[in-house]
């Protein structure tokens, strides 16, 4: 993907020192697009690792119809503005040069893109190369475990195997996580494979790979919970909130799940479990991959899944909520739409 | 499925001896644990590291065995390479194929994909229900 040399697109350029020192850089490939409509057309036929728009130039309008190109949503766009302009420089992957551009700074702002595009895109492939590497001494890990367990006459064995398997899932799921998270990472979208699914088999799917004795749940279907909906991504969204809230439940609460499929437009399912609050950021449904460090950590393994829950619930179009009180416990909603 | 022709052509006897089924796996522990499972479970297991081991296998084989359980990422002939191979044999094409593979990918599900770490209930119930022996 990034064997040849990545592509700075400049749109539009007005400036013509900018153009110049662009010209003049190393590293990259300099595409030059006279409008919109032919950065689009470019950006279809190869991503750029930078996007570089001039404000006065309808820049701004320009920057999110870029990064509306499949492929481009996280695109960095440097934006070139006179000093008096006010440039929307919040949130992450945008800068701003001021005119007259000094030709040297320019370069150095392209090359710190381009290296930071380089090291994600490196991190990401890491992520997935772990990923695949890892899965098969761990599928012979819970296959022999699991053969064992069969075998086992003995309770005092049966138990310690039991544990390695607990084990073994998690560390599955979290490394189908970390995969989740490098394809979003590398596409910046999602792309579902919908079939007809059945939400009420979902959740027994879920269950009955907690493989938790100790926990009781009760289970609550009203209606026709069917849908064409991702089944993998749908069945990750449920086995995540299932053992967070096999984890983080008073011991001895039953955990309720209330699967509502009595709208003919969508679905609903609620988790409910009595347990510690969640921290603040969490609460407000704000679910981070990879939590700064002045926020509190969330509880082991809420980071990443419910960020993935999330992403996977909102592709599908619906919505992914929580409330948490001391007291009330945590309640997690999903709402689908049926298609 | 076609399954009750492809039975009249195995010698008689067979019933008495435990059906054959392949496994193929070049992950050496994988492949000896799931063959140990099925083993457990009735059938007499036949291992082969790769596409081209198995095709060799199935050619030298006098009974064929009622089902394949074929990792997609073997070396040599892969998963995909064997399974044109086993179609385009009239005596093999009807052998049921079980896929075990740890890819996630949308083209690669249905009723007869499983996915690693498998689940091996699962995939008793699957082989069961390919070759019809409840």
């Amino acid at each position: 993907m990034m064997s040849s040399s990545p592509i700075v697109l400049l749109v539009e350029p007005g400036d013509p020192a900018a153009l110049c020192a662009l010209q003049a850089g190393t590293g990259y490939e300099l595409v030059v697009a006279p409008s919109a409509p032919e950065a689009v057309e470019a950006l279809r036929r190869r991503p750029a690792a930078l996007v570089i728009v001039d404000l006065e130039r309808g820049g701004l309008a320009l920057a999110h119809r870029v990064r509306e190109v499949e492929g481009s949503a996280q695109v960095p766009v440097l934006f070139l503005a006179t000093r008096e302009q006010r440039p929307p420089i919040e949130g992450p992957r945008v800068d701003v040069a001021y005119k007259p551009v000094d030709e040297t700074l320019l370069r150095n702002k392209v090359e710190l893109f381009l290296t930071l595009t380089r090291l994600e895109h490196l991190a990401a492939m890491f992520a997935g190369v772990v990923g695949h590497e890892l899965r098969n001494p761990l599928s012979a890990i819970m296959t022999s475990t699991q053969l064992a367990m069969k075998r086992a006459t003995d309770e005092s064995v049966k138990k310690p195997l039991e544990r390695v398997l607990r084990g073994g899932d998690r560390m599955a799921r979290m490394i189908d996580q970390l995969l989740e998270l490098t394809r979003l990472r590398l596409n910046g979208s999602l792309t579902l494979s919908r079939s007809q699914v059945e939400l009420r088999e979902v959740v027994e799917h879920a269950l009955r790979a907690a493989r938790d004795a100790k926990t009781r749940f009760q289970v609550e279907a009203l209606g026709d919970s069917s849908g064409s909906w991702d089944a993998d991504r749908l069945l990750q969204v449920v086995a995540t909130l299932v053992c967070n809230a096999v984890e983080h439940s008073l011991p001895g609460s039953p955990i309720q799940l209330r699967i509502d499929g009595r709208e003919t437009g969508r679905v609903e399912l609620r988790l409910h479990n009595v347990g510690p609050v969640l921290p603040p950021g969490l609460r407000d449904g704000h679910f981070d991959p990879f939590p700064r460090e002045e926020t509190p950590r969330p509880p082991r393994g809420l980071g990443l899944g419910l960020f993935l829950s999330q992403q996977f619930v909102v592709a599908h179009g619906g919505s992914f909520t929580v409330e948490s009180s001391e007291g009330a416990g945590t309640t997690f909603t999903v709402e689908l739409p049926r298609t | 499925m076609g399954l009750p022709e492809y039975r009249s052509e195995l010698a008689p006897g067979w019933v008495s001896t435990p059906p054959a089924v392949l496994v193929i796996d070049d992950d050496e522990a994988l492949r000896h644990t799931v063959a140990d499972f099925l083993a457990d479970a009735g059938f007499a297991p036949l291992l082969a590291e790769g596409g081209k081991a198995a095709i060799e296998l199935l050619r030298r084989a006098e009974a064929l065995p009622v089902a394949i359980v074929l990792d997609l990422h073997v070396p040599r002939v892969n998963g995909w390479a064997f399974r044109a191979q086993l179609a385009a044999d009239p005596r093999m094409a009807r052998i049921p194929v079980v896929v075990l593979t740890a890819e996630r990918r949308a083209e690669l599900t249905g009723p007869d994909v499983l996915l690693k770490p498998v689940d091996l209930d699962r995939l008793l119930e699957v082989l069961r229900a390919a070759t019809g022996r409840g």
